[in-house]
């Protein structure tokens, strides 16, 4: 039997450490990603376990937090999606009301909170159920991007996919997600409905799917 | 400033507020911003969305989930290094097999219980614990869950007649617990009653098992474990694979019990095992 050799126990040990200090961020993304606490565990022990066993190809001082994320997306991916995320997002102009300014800038101020700068009447929880229902391959993206802090270059590594594809996934994740809370404040109130320019964009995630199905 | 111009400008907003727009880009979205009162506001709600989101998804590992991984993890290093600590149990393990196909448990069970060999798989992939047959099984198989045989608590009771005790579908302290399901599980040449809750609180589910077993016929070897006392009753406590482990007796009947949850917590559920 092969004897431990003390130097890379050594070594092992300090990856676990250093692994172990993101251990809060892959955890709260699996959990965004899965969007079920078991299923999150699971992922997360894979990724750090896939990591440690992987840890030759990691190059000490580079950047150890993207390589995880690359791991647990590939992982996340090979687990639950078989076919990979969406390569395409859905074509067509940027029929949405917030993204194109029909909605006043009085509106876009009540939906938030101008003292704390978030937006304040929506709770946490509805911020979460509109992220949760966001397509995958946008959830993740702007998860890294306005959660994790990742650079734009790094999503794309992480994500395995151009920067432009970041770029494009980013903008149309935020607007469907601007648009699911404004709808939310409108619902309760929040804000006042404004009169909006006909060619409604689809508001739920089903009428998006089948509209980006019909125009493939 | 022309909507035509805002138009012109709204793909790049959020990437504006990034700051990962290359220089020249970034310059001409700022000069346009800074005359246009509705993309200030854009640029704001852009902030606003963000910091909703960091609120949203930020939330720490819990102490079990930490313990779980770090186990895992260095399981994974005992592996590297050739120290296999299951091996020693694969051997005992296929002793039980014979007993799984039972004609009886067989007829009774056929439609959804798994084959022995999946059992074996099980056993096998477990990677650091117990060198006890039954918390070894319970670790297992909360690790990895096998089909519930029955789902409804009605019918946990009919678990019984092979298991040779009563079997209960347990409220466990009232703490919303939902019955995930129950089966069979063979230990050794006995039979067990498996167990399998899901506890919601505060919006977070946390798994417990619970194996209920006949304590004259199976014996658990708790040398590994740790007595803790829970008001005026013992409970004996542990640790395996980054689970928490309990074992408690009453009235005849043994409950062992693995959870994702702390070993305090763990013990009490050990007591709230019976209604």
């Amino acid at each position: 039997m092969p004897q431990l050799d003390s130097n890379s126990a050594k070594d092992s040990d300090a990856f676990m450490d250093e692994a172990l200090t993101h251990l809060d961020a892959l955890h709260g993304v699996a959990c965004r990603m899965t969007r079920n606490p078991t299923e999150a565990e699971d992922l997360v022990q894979d990724t750090l376990v896939k990591a440690l066993r992987a840890r030759d190809q990691y190059h000490a001082g580079t950047n150890l937090k993207a390589w995880l994320f690359r791991i647990l997306t590939n992982t996340f991916i090979n687990k639950f999606r078989r076919g990979g995320l969406e390569k395409s997002v859905f074509d067509g102009p940027d029929a949405d009301p917030l993204a194109d300014g029909w909605v006043s800038a009085s509106t876009m101020r009540q939906l938030r909170d101008p003292e704390q700068v978030a937006l304040l009447p929506i709770i946490e929880g509805e911020v979460r159920r509109a992220l949760d229902a966001l397509p995958p391959e946008f959830r993740l993206a702007v998860i890294l991007s306005d959660v994790e802090e990742f650079s734009y270059e790094e999503i794309a590594d992480i994500m395995g996919c151009p920067m432009g594809t970041v770029m494009s996934r980013l903008h149309r994740g935020r607007k469907i997600l601007q648009r699911t809370l404004y709808d939310h404040a409108l619902s309760m109130g929040i804000v006042k409905a404004e009169a909006l320019v006909a060619a409604e964009p689809p508001a739920d995630l089903a009428q998006f799917r089948a509209k980006k199905r019909g125009a493939a | 400033m022309t909507v035509r111009g805002c138009r012109d400008f709204a793909h790049l907003v959020g990437a504006f507020a990034d700051g990962q727009l290359e220089a020249g880009r970034q310059l001409d979205v700022e000069a346009h911003v800074e005359g246009c009162g509705g993309c200030q506001e854009r640029v704001k709600l852009e902030f606003a969305t963000r910091a909703s989101l960091k609120r949203a998804v930020r939330e720490s590992a819990s102490d079990a989930v930490r313990a779980r991984v770090t186990a895992a993890m260095r399981a994974q290093t005992d592996r590297s290094a050739g120290q296999v600590v299951a091996q020693k149990k694969s051997a005992a393990w296929r002793t039980v097999v014979p007993l799984a196909s039972a004609a009886a448990f067989a007829l009774a069970w056929s439609a959804m219980s798994r084959g022995p060999l999946a059992r074996t798989t099980a056993t096998s992939s477990l990677h650091a614990g117990f060198g006890d047959d039954l918390l070894a099984e319970l670790v297992a198989e909360h690790g990895r869950p096998s089909p519930p045989e029955c789902t409804n608590p009605k019918n946990v009771g009919q678990l019984e007649q092979f298991v040779g005790v009563p079997v209960r579908a347990a409220t466990l302290q009232g703490q919303h617990a939902k019955l995930v399901g129950g089966c069979v599980l063979p230990v050794r040449r006995e039979r067990a009653a498996m167990l399998r809750y899901e506890l919601s609180s505060g919006g977070e589910t946390r798994r417990v098992s619970i194996i209920v077993f006949d304590p004259r016929r199976i014996q658990v070897s708790d040398s590994e474990l740790e007595a803790r006392p829970v008001g005026t009753a013992q409970v004996r406590v542990g640790r395996s694979n980054g689970y928490s482990v309990a074992v408690t007796q009453r009235a005849g009947v043994g409950y062992a019990l693995a959870s994702d949850m702390d070993m305090g917590k763990t013990a009490e559920l050990a007591l709230a095992t019976e209604e």
